[in-house]
């Protein structure tokens, strides 16, 4: 718990840019909602770690959504299955079901196609939209956050002064 | 050194840091990569023995456990030693072992999902072995058949029990029942007729009329002689029109009163078929004799039929996957992910999985069998072939020689077919149980049998044929509880018959559908056991006979007295009639 507080604390509070904040949170997402295996999250996966995206945001979506993806299972399902089976996507789906990467994707299960397309259809808004709130922690919640006892206490900690000594360690804040 | 030049020396010193991409990430995917494959590699046996386990419990509905289970992938195939699937019908006992299953598979197609199997070796199956611990079992109901194990029918039941059961049924009840409300309502409809006619054709009157007529014809003038002639004419017209009427009413009421006088007449009889129909019912009558074959050996046979029908439901899975239309397209439930599976068009179509040779051998006591399936999919509408299998044996221990062969033609979803062969020939019983009485329980203590048994299920119309012949037999029948009166005696002479029985032949014939069959099953022990039996029952059957019919009299006493009554209310308005018809006819005459 201790850690996940000194988490949320590191990547809001860091000087990370707020747009690699908001893409690691997006990518989550994705990944929260998706089979975790799946060819597209490798695919993530490798964006994540090879471009600056904010890793603790990532992985701290990621564990957020991952309920929410759940719940949302049902729901992906019908997305899914409409896509799947709507006639004027059907050339479509046929060449991808021709298709090995395709197969190894497994494009054609409701819950990865419904959860996928949810997944990509939400990035843009919620990018713009974690962007914002970002920027209003900073400026209007920050420093009111700073004061709080449970925070000062936290700061005080070991753990998190050894944490903060690893702060710019190989750029993977 | 100025600061500038500092500035220069620090940036020229200090490596270039990229703002889009950072280099060790590429290092740390790789690593993290090498790490998963590891693990992969670590842990994929025992991640392929629980989805094994797991997945075949579910489908089974009782524990299906894996020694061992072993990936390999170059060249791909999987290898599971000592698999054990639990019978759900009897959590102590394994319906099968494995000794080895070993496989390759088709590496490209595996990519696309697909389990493409060449030839898979089955090795070292063992069938019925017993287990340590339980496994979960799901209940089945039993048929009314099989709950027949206590042979009830031997026993002559009690007259009131019967005819308590019965009553509401009782034809010769009902009939007269009937036939006493129909003579009411006849009653009441014909008196009404009556006075109708009696108003209608006023006999008064016409006598009034008749001595008028006769009045003014007396002063005899050639008017009066055409007038009276005239009125005479219509007057005797008139009287025939009624006496028509009347005539043709009487007919109605003949029919109608002969009805219910017949049905008065054939109530004794319909009393007495009443009670051999309960008596057939309810006891061992001399002709339900011939159906003691199907009470002594048709809950066994009942039990084996189920037992098989159950196995085909819970092979059905693999053998034909559910799928759904949605849109026009194929949907299925993949066995283990969440959500529907859409298929497309395939460039070159193939099942999602597909064994096309099984090389199988099975360790029994007796002796090994071997045998080969072909064509194992999950989608045998895409492979276009239906699934078979062939297995046989010869010389083995207490058996000549067997073989086991059929088909799951699941091709055609709308016409599918699954047949079974089975012939044993020879097969050295010892203590077979036959059946499983508490009063009477008797066994194959030994014999040399031949068994031959053909079954189809084709559009869930199920279709089987037993017959099975015993040589050199011993039947033993045990010591069970003693019944008393005829039961007991029954049992006794029974035991008696078939400790004689020497050999024996009995045909199993088995129609209907998966849920409720009919079972006929004829043996030559039926006219055994009806000449040792036969006798018991018919003294004892002629005293129950006799009571039944008396407990029905008295139910119909009632009934009966009421039609009675309204048969003699008819009578008497059928005398009417006729008199009133006399009376017309009279005066005609005049």
């Amino acid at each position: 718990m201790i850690q996940s507080v000194i988490k949320i604390l590191k990547v809001l509070n860091s000087e990370t840019h707020p747009a690699q904040i908001s893409l690691g949170l997006c990518f989550s997402v994705i990944v929260a909602f998706t089979p975790k295996f799946s060819l597209h999250n490798i695919v993530i996966y490798f964006l994540i770690l090879f471009f600056r995206i904010n890793l603790s945001a990532f992985l701290l979506g990621s564990f957020l959504f991952m309920g929410v993806g759940a719940l949302l299972d049902p729901l992906f399902h019908r997305i899914g299955l409409a896509l799947l089976t709507a006639p004027w996507l059907e050339r479509l789906w046929t060449a991808f079901y021709n298709a090995t990467m395709w197969r190894v994707e497994n494009f054609n299960n409701t819950v990865v196609m419904g959860s996928l397309f949810s997944g990509v259809v939400l990035f843009a808004p919620l990018y713009f939209a974690f962007n914002r709130a970002v920027l209003y922690y900073r400026k209007n919640v920050y420093a009111h956050v700073q004061k709080l006892k449970i925070v000062k206490a936290i700061k005080a900690n070991d753990f998190y002064q050894k944490y903060q000594s690893l702060k710019d360690w190989g750029g993977l804040s | 050194m100025t600061g500038r030049a500092e500035k220069r020396q620090g940036k020229a010193g200090a490596p270039k840091r990229s703002k889009v991409v950072r280099w060790q990430g590429l290092l740390i995917f790789v690593v993290l990569g090498a790490l998963v494959a590891g693990a992969w590699l670590l842990f994929v046996d025992r991640y392929a023995e629980r989805t094994i386990e797991s997945a075949g419990t579910s489908i089974v509905g009782a524990k299906v456990e894996l020694d061992k289970a072993d990936v390999s992938l170059s060249p791909l195939g999987l290898t599971l030693v000592g698999l054990k699937v639990t019978n759900p019908d009897s959590p102590m006992t394994n319906a099968f072992e494995v000794g080895r299953i070993a496989f390759h598979m088709d590496g490209p197609n595996a990519l696309r999902r697909k389990v493409i199997i060449e030839e898979m070796s089955v090795e070292d199956v063992r069938l019925n072995t017993p287990r340590k611990t339980s496994g979960a079992v799901a209940s089945t109901g039993r048929t009314p058949l099989e709950q027949l194990a206590e042979l009830p029918s031997f026993v002559i039941p009690n007259v009131k029990e019967a005819f308590e059961k019965e009553k509401a049924d009782l034809r010769s009840l009902q009939l007269v029942t009937g036939a006493a409300a129909d003579a009411e309502t006849a009653r009441v409809r014909w008196a009404a007729k009556l006075k109708e006619l009696e108003a209608a054709a006023d006999v008064e009157k016409y006598q009034k009329r008749y001595a008028e007529l006769k009045a003014r014809t007396g002063k005899v003038t050639v008017g009066n002689l055409l007038g009276g002639s005239a009125d005479l004419i219509a007057f005797q017209k008139e009287v025939k029109g009624d006496i028509q009427t009347v005539t043709e009413a009487k007919k109605l009421f003949t029919a109608d009163l002969s009805a219910l006088q017949k049905i008065a007449a054939d109530a004794p009889a319909a009393v007495r078929d009443d009670a051999r129909r309960i008596i057939d019912k309810y006891s061992l009558t001399p002709s339900g004799l011939t159906n003691i074959s199907r009470l002594l050996f048709g809950p066994k046979i009942a039990a084996g039929v189920r037992s098989a029908l159950q196995w085909d439901e819970r092979l059905t899975p693999f053998i034909d996957r559910v799928k759904e239309k949605i849109n026009g397209k194929d949907v299925v439930k993949p066995i283990r992910a969440e959500g529907r599976n859409v298929r497309f068009r395939e460039d070159r179509p193939l099942p999602d999985f597909l064994a096309r040779l099984a090389k199988v051998s099975i360790s029994l006591p007796q002796g090994n069998f071997a045998g080969r399936i072909e064509n194992m999919t999950s989608d045998p509408d895409i492979l276009g072939l239906p699934l078979k299998f062939a297995f046989s044996a010869e010389n083995l221990k207490g058996l000549r020689s067997a073989s086991v062969e059929g088909m799951f033609d699941r091709v055609n979803p709308g016409a599918r077919k699954d047949i079974l062969n089975l012939r044993f020939r020879g097969y050295e019983a010892r203590d077979v149980k036959l059946v499983e009485s508490a009063s009477l329980p008797v066994s194959l203590g030994e014999g040399l049998a031949d068994l031959d048994i053909s079954a189809s299920l084709e559009n869930g119309a199920l279709k089987a044929r037993i017959t099975a012949g015993v040589r050199s037999a011993r039947l033993a029948v045990g010591k069970g509880e003693e019944r008393p009166g005829l039961a007991g005696r029954v049992d006794g002479a029974i035991r008696s018959a078939l400790m004689g029985v020497t050999s024996l032949s009995l045909t199993a014939e088995i129609t209907g559908t998966p849920e409720d069959f009919d079972l006929k099953v004829r043996s030559d022990l039926d006219e055994v056991l009806k000449s040792a039996v036969g006798g018991l029952v018919r003294d004892q059957l002629a005293g129950f006979e006799g009571d039944v019919q008396k407990a029905i009299a008295a139910e119909v006493d009632g009934p009966l007295g009421k039609l009675g009554t309204g048969l003699k209310g008819l009578e008497a308005i059928g005398l009417n009639l006729d008199a009133l018809n006399k009376k017309l006819a009279d005066l005609l005459k005049k």
